[in-house]
């Protein structure tokens, strides 16, 4: 399959004096979309991966996140994904490796996370290229860390032996009961994909029991979270995120029905840590690591250390972040050029100091480090802008987190002292 | 941005300069840099790397292995001598078949020798590969001298490439191929998936005839040198002469007859005997001894104590290895803005 890759006639283009690095008011889309240029198509086989495709000044790179497919099996309701068809050619996935090992400069530990799609609908390549990338990297001194976010529904024991086999780690995308789950996460076909994921995650705990539960929340769930929780323990997760997810599409309504069934949720883990049972449930260890920190957790690194290379060997800020209409955003191409310009509002030292919000003033300032720039950046245009409703989320869990802390911290819980404080 | 490769240290008369890489001044951050301000960084001291240390000796092997009676016994002698200070064996073959069988019994005996293996590229199942990964041996192929470039085996090496072992090839020139030389370098490079590649004159060939070695051309290797150091920027780690000079650097003593910077490169024959050389092993064998004169042209050199010096060759043969050396130290470095007294500054 011959696939296209996008020109430098479009990767150089930065948006020059009206956006340079400094310039935040100016890292608005509408400024990228008036710089975006017209896309060439370069043959497949003319490409030659550029090791000059690298940083030269910023941050190296130290994660990526590598879309071996846009292909899923799967048709979540929410997918921010254009595509659906298309695998990235087996060379570019090597090239990649190749290109992360020279990237990365002095930095010796590395992380490679399969994305998709669906990434183990590309078994047979993972297989490959995970050996050829620990190899390489060793012979250079380096190591090379692989995770994978998979939907779980394809997790053999072949998939298990090879996770085991080179140490790989994931964490599975799986909404809440099987009604959620069917609503949310449908095949291709239409049908729910409840009873695949169930028939996986035996499998999956006895690999790695600390394994994460993955819950992406819409308004349309937010009342099923306490049902969710019950589900996921008793698949025997110990490690369970609720991630709302769009949060144009919420409002103050379904954000309290979060938070009420947040509580709830809240108040069954603290009965599993008087019981001595250790549970992770996302936002209870960021508000304690906050309260440790005293300040604000480095932001998630998109656009700085983490990249994405897509299909085509494209290099974006992060794996949100391909589509068409984010083109402007697009850092190079591992066949072409890497342009600094292009992640320069990324490439700081504090995002978070950036952020357009009243942070300083905000319950949640210690646990939240702006959200997801991409999210940020489709929601209100800006990368440092979140949208309201994102931060009134981030609130509500705050305040639960905050009151699940201060009663374990009293009541000197053990597990809970000796695991966050 | 951090930088954690240490100064690099270049030893120069009697004065040990420091260069630090870390300076932006330099215009580089590894040993020369290549022009790229982030190039892989050479790293010596890596477990991958199975370079000499410091105080250590080189031993080079050409023939068949497992070695004759006395051919091991001299290098068990040498092992007991130097091993302390670790031994690096360079072993050449010519067969594919021995080079495999050396390299599992390099691959057991690895805490006593780092070795590097050059010859055919031999067949290697997934699980020779894991063995040789896991013990950080290293490969590397050749091409030239007798061996015509479309006679190359190119689907192997990418065979060999795509199970994770960086395997560069190392391509000897004279005047018959210079020419070509840029061309096959590149299709090596899309089979090797960029592992690297190498230039150097047909004479240091190990199975080179020195009667032959004549129809090497200088200039022609030099301009394959410049144009390689142009168009593949970023292989220093692998690209002769850089690399030799990193090797130099990093497991040189003191000579002690020529008070040079050198490696103490021996050849061990298989009859046992053993013969000392600089530069080329394949002319080592036309004089069996172990001191190791030095050509009166290498006297005045300011290079010499990076170079170690050349044995006292004539003419073109002297030429085919000092020249493109001595471009690469006058004109590439300079190139690049590391100057000879840059180096000085630095150390002051």
């Amino acid at each position: 399959m011959q696939l296209p890759v996008l020109s430098s006639a479009e990767a150089s283009n930065s948006c020059g004096s009206a956006c340079g690095v400094a310039g935040r008011d100016t890292v608005d889309s509408a400024c990228h979309e008036n710089q975006a240029a017209e896309l060439v198509e370069v043959p497949f086989e003319n490409r030659r991966l550029e090791l000059g495709a690298s940083p030269d000044v910023g941050s190296f790179v130290r994660s990526i996140d590598l879309d071996i497919t846009v292909e899923c099996n799967l048709r979540c309701t929410y997918c921010f994904k254009e595509k659906w068809t298309e695998h990235m050619e087996e060379r570019v996935a090597f090239d990649a490796m190749v290109w992360l090992l020279h990237a990365s400069g002095p930095h010796r530990d590395l992380h490679v996370n399969f994305m998709g799609g669906e990434p183990l609908l590309r078994f047979k390549l993972i297989k490959k290229l995970v050996p050829f990338a620990k190899r390489r990297a060793a012979q250079l001194g380096k190591t090379i860390h692989f995770g994978m976010t998979t939907n779980g529904t394809l997790v053999t024991d072949d998939v298990i032996a090879f996770w085991k086999q080179w140490g790989m780690g994931f964490h599975t995308s799986i909404d809440g009961t099987p009604e959620v789950q069917d609503a949310n996460r449908p095949t291709q076909s239409g049908r729910g994909s409840a009873r695949l994921v169930e028939k996986s995650v035996p499998k999956i705990l006895a690999y790695r029991p600390g394994v994460c539960a993955r819950s992406t929340v819409t308004p349309e769930t937010a009342g099923t979270l306490v049902d969710s929780y019950r589900y996921f323990r008793g698949l025997g997760y110990i490690d369970i995120a609720f991630v709302p997810g769009g949060p144009a599409n919420w409002d103050d309504v379904s954000i309290a029905e979060f938070e009420s069934q947040f509580q709830i949720v809240a108040k069954l883990v603290q009965e599993e840590f008087k019981l001595g049972n250790l549970i992770h449930l996302k936002g209870i260890g960021e508000w304690a690591a906050g309260e440790k920190r005293g300040r604000s957790p480095v932001s998630c690194g998109a656009g700085r250390s983490l990249l994405l290379v897509d299909i085509h060997g494209d290099i974006w800020p992060c794996h949100r972040w391909n589509k068409r209409s984010h083109a402007t955003w697009r850092i190079g191409s591992i066949y072409e050029q890497f342009n600094e310009a292009s992640r320069a509002v990324l490439d700081v030292k504090d995002q978070t100091a950036l952020l357009e919000q009243d942070c300083e003033h905000c319950l949640a300032n210690k646990m939240c480090s702006g959200g997801c720039p991409a999210e940020n950046l489709e929601e209100t245009g800006s990368v440092y802008r979140r949208h309201s409703n994102a931060c009134k989320l981030t609130r509500a869990v705050a305040r639960v987190a905050q009151s699940f802390h201060e009663e374990m911290v009293e009541s000197e819980n053990e597990v809970y002292v000796k695991e966050y404080c | 941005m951090a930088n954690p490769s240490p100064p690099i240290q270049l030893i120069h008369e009697d004065r040990v300069l420091s260069v630090d890489c870390r300076n932006p001044s330099l215009g580089a951050w590894s040993f020369l840099g290549n022009g790229d301000l982030n190039p892989t960084p050479v790293a010596p001291e890596s477990p991958g790397q199975a370079a000499p240390k410091p105080g250590a000796c080189e031993l080079v092997y050409i023939g068949r292995w497992p070695a004759t009676d006395d051919a091991l016994a001299t290098l068990k002698e040498f092992a007991c001598r130097y091993g302390p200070k670790r031994t690096s064996l360079k072993v050449f073959y010519e067969r594919g078949s021995d080079l495999l069988e050396g390299i599992r019994h390099a691959a057991g005996t690895q805490g006593r020798f780092t070795a590097d293996f050059i010859g055919e590229l031999p067949e290697l199942t997934e699980e020779d590969v894991q063995t040789l990964a896991s013990r950080g041996a290293r490969l590397a192929a050749i091409a030239g001298w007798e061996q015509r470039f479309d006679q190359f085996d190119l689907d192997r090496l990418r065979w060999i490439c795509e199970m994770g072992l960086q395997v560069p090839v190392v391509i000897y020139l004279d005047s018959d191929n210079a020419s070509d030389s840029i061309d096959f370098a590149e299709r090596c490079l899309e089979a090797n998936y960029d592992s690297g590649v190498s230039f150097l004159p047909s004479i240091l060939h190990p199975l080179c005839d020195p009667d032959h070695a004549n129809s090497t051309n200088p200039w022609g290797i030099v301009e394959a040198l410049m144009t390689a150091y142009k168009k593949f920027r970023h292989h220093d780690l692998v690209m002769e002469p850089v690399r030799s000079v990193m090797e130099s650097i990093a497991s040189a003593t003191a000579g002690e007859a020529s008070e040079l910077t050198e490696s103490r490169r021996f050849r061990i024959l298989e009859d046992g005997r053993t013969v000392a050389y600089r530069k080329s092993a394949s002319l080592a064998v036309h004089s069996v001894s172990l001191d190791r004169p030095l050509n009166d042209r290498c006297s005045d050199c300011q290079w010499k104590y990076l170079c170690g010096g050349c044995e006292p060759l004539d003419g073109n043969a002297f030429e085919s290895i000092c020249i493109p050396f001595q471009v690469f130290f006058e004109v590439l470095v300079k190139e690049m803005h590391l100057t000879h007294e840059m180096l000085l500054q630095a150390s002051t």
